[in-house]
């Protein structure tokens, strides 16, 4: 890795960090319902939206309520996507008339975008309207990225509220949410991006000939992709409008955009630490689980850049120069803002990709393995990752309490076995769904018949794909062939259930948290933002995703390295 | 039927959730 790329790597990071304090801060007076700077405009149309739903925004919600909202919101959402997909044929705005999606299709599909996922087993181009982009994909973009906020924000109510048996009220967080954080970063990014070159209109796709061979006719696709991309990736959606993502020149056209993208990519889940720190009013923990995800995160990072730049084993005999592995690569990237974006995509459950993840070193793809397999708490989605996180404190305040004999607290309120319980759940059910899954489809004809690459690259391509739905990620190897009936079915009910049935307990806390009165401190309270218990929370991290995952790690990825480096290396 | 399949599994699977939210009501109330 050369002292350019270090640099590179040191200027994203900065500007990260330098607007991690303003935008969290605002992000606390949203939710605070305190004056933000957009009330005058915003205000108006949030008020509007509260008559016409009937909503009463001073009627608090208990965590089941809450919940029941949440999970009766997403359902309609879903079927009115999958309602979208099954009739788009006879909607406007479909100007290649493109058939409707099939069933089992459309059944994954709705259940990626209203989870936050944005796993695509079809290819956007080829296959989906304008209409259904726009109305379907861009507005569950915006509404599952404004849940995650909402269900990370009554998490920290329950810390922070006394003695309460109410979280807030759902539907006032998600329009909140939606109206003054999500709908003007994504169109000030959407206009900066088409500034760029992004496209954005609804034309008929375009006929050109090659100027190499004039009798050649290709087809250019058009569409509004700015709108799309802009909250694809500052809600952790990452779903594209083009079957290669962010690889695709109308979508990520310059080296410009790639950077916004990528800044995109980790804005809001590195702002949320901040508002956290103001939210529970201790800006030190804040900062602290910043902290943390930046280590868990940088390492795997430097380590996937390092590999994708190592030579290539297979190639030595040959007489070339090699410059590190370039296949799967877009030549205008080059392999460091490859690699970057991976690790970036992969560490905040975003799932857009700039680079194809089928064409990585097997180091390389256990690195983005890794960072989703430690449950999205390298910053995570919007909101998830927060959450996720705080799953992770709440068990290792117990451990540490056990270890040092004191009564484990976290942010003042008492952790008792019911916490311990419903904390264990949260953090178990991604890798009991990706694992069973993984297993399932490893033995199976339905599975194995996907594969695009036998052995252990084609474990490989199984895991990532179940590890991509389980942690509500989206992105995949595109080795593997994902648009079967197995495949579509059982990946659209895993990131149904790793999104809900994660957030259920995380909101049981948050209801058991609020009716706690605080402990006061005292000398035998456990600090939790100091070096040495950050420290703790990333071994607690490590040991969680390495129990669960090493084995499985160790039969795909791991071996196809030791067997790369064994057959060609020396 | 495909359909009404596919959207019998979806209530189901939401159907599940709101069990699951009873039962981690009770044992909260149970601790």
């Amino acid at each position: 890795m050369s002292q350019v790329n270090l640099l590179q790597m040191l200027f994203y990071f900065i500007i990260i960090l330098l607007l991690v304090r303003p935008l969290g801060w605002y992000i606390y007076r949203v939710y605070e319902g305190k004056s933000c700077g957009l009330n005058n405009i915003l205000g108006p149309i949030e008020r509007w939206f509260y008559r016409i739903c009937g909503i009463d925004t001073k009627q608090e919600m208990s965590w089941k309520t809450y919940l029941y909202c949440m999970l009766i919101f997403n359902m309609f959402g879903m079927l009115l996507l999958y309602l979208i997909l099954r009739i788009q044929y006879y909607l406007p705005l479909n100007p290649e008339s493109y058939s409707s999606i099939p069933p089992d299709l459309s059944f994954n599909t709705a259940a990626s975008f209203v989870t936050n996922t944005d796993w695509q087993a079809y290819s956007g181009e080829t296959s989906i309207s304008y209409l259904t982009q726009m109305l379907g994909m861009t507005v569950q973009n915006f509404l599952s990225a404004a849940t995650g906020i909402s269900l990370f924000v009554a998490l920290t109510r329950g810390f922070s509220r006394q003695a309460s048996m109410t979280l807030g009220n759902y539907w006032v967080d998600m329009i909140r949410g939606t109206l003054y954080i999500l709908l003007p970063l994504a169109c000030i990014l959407a206009i900066a991006l088409n500034a760029q070159g992004v496209i954005q209109n609804l034309n008929p796709y375009q006929k050109i000939y090659s100027i190499q061979n004039p009798a050649e006719e290709q087809t250019l696709p058009m569409g509004p992709v700015a709108s799309q991309v802009a909250i694809e990736q500052l809600g952790s959606n990452g779903g594209g409008f083009f079957n290669v993502n962010a690889s695709h020149p109308f979508q990520n056209p310059t080296p410009f955009t790639n950077l916004l993208e990528m800044l995109a990519i980790l804005l809001i889940p590195a702002a949320l630490c901040y508002t956290f720190g103001m939210l529970i009013n201790d800006k030190k923990q804040g900062w602290a689980i910043l902290c943390i995800m930046l280590v868990l995160l940088i390492p795997v990072a430097i380590v996937t850049i390092i590999s994708e730049q190592q030579i290539i084993p297979t190639f030595m005999s040959l007489d070339i120069q090699q410059t590190g592995n370039m296949e799967g690569k877009e030549l205008r990237f080059g392999i460091f803002n490859s690699a970057f974006w991976t690790s970036l995509t992969t560490a905040t459950s975003n799932g857009s990709v700039n680079s194809m993840l089928d064409s990585y070193t097997p180091l390389g793809e256990f690195a983005a393995l890794w960072l989703m397999h430690l449950g999205e708490i390298a910053f995570g989605g919007v909101g998830s990752g927060m959450y996720g996180i705080i799953m992770v404190f709440i068990i290792a305040v117990f451990i540490a309490g056990l270890m040092v004999g004191r009564t484990p607290e976290f942010l003042g309120k008492k952790i008792e076995p019911f916490e311990m319980k419903m904390a264990c759940v949260a953090v178990l059910v991604m890798p009991l769904f990706t694992l069973l899954l993984t297993a399932i489809a490893s033995v199976t004809t339905q599975g194995t018949s996907s594969i695009t690459n036998p052995g252990p690259h084609g474990f490989s391509q199984i895991l990532y794909a179940f590890t991509s739905m389980g942690n509500n990620n989206g992105s995949a190897f595109s080795g593997l062939q994902a648009n079967t009936l197995f495949y579509n079915i059982a990946g659209g009910i895993e990131m149904l259930l790793s999104r809900y049935w994660i957030a259920i307990p995380v909101l049981a806390i948050a209801g058991s948290m609020a009716k706690k009165t605080p402990v006061p401190k005292s000398a035998g309270t456990l600090c939790t933002h100091t070096p040495l218990f950050i420290f703790f929370i990333v071994s607690v991290s490590v040991i969680i995703g390495g129990l669960s995952f090493l084995p499985s790690l160790a039969l795909g990825p791991i071996v196809e390295h030791l067997t790369f480096w064994g057959y060609h290396g020396s | 039927m495909q359909d009404l399949l596919l959207v019998l599994i979806t209530f189901i699977l939401f159907a599940l959730c709101f069990v699951i939210i009873q039962f981690f009501d009770t044992l909260s109330r149970g601790k």
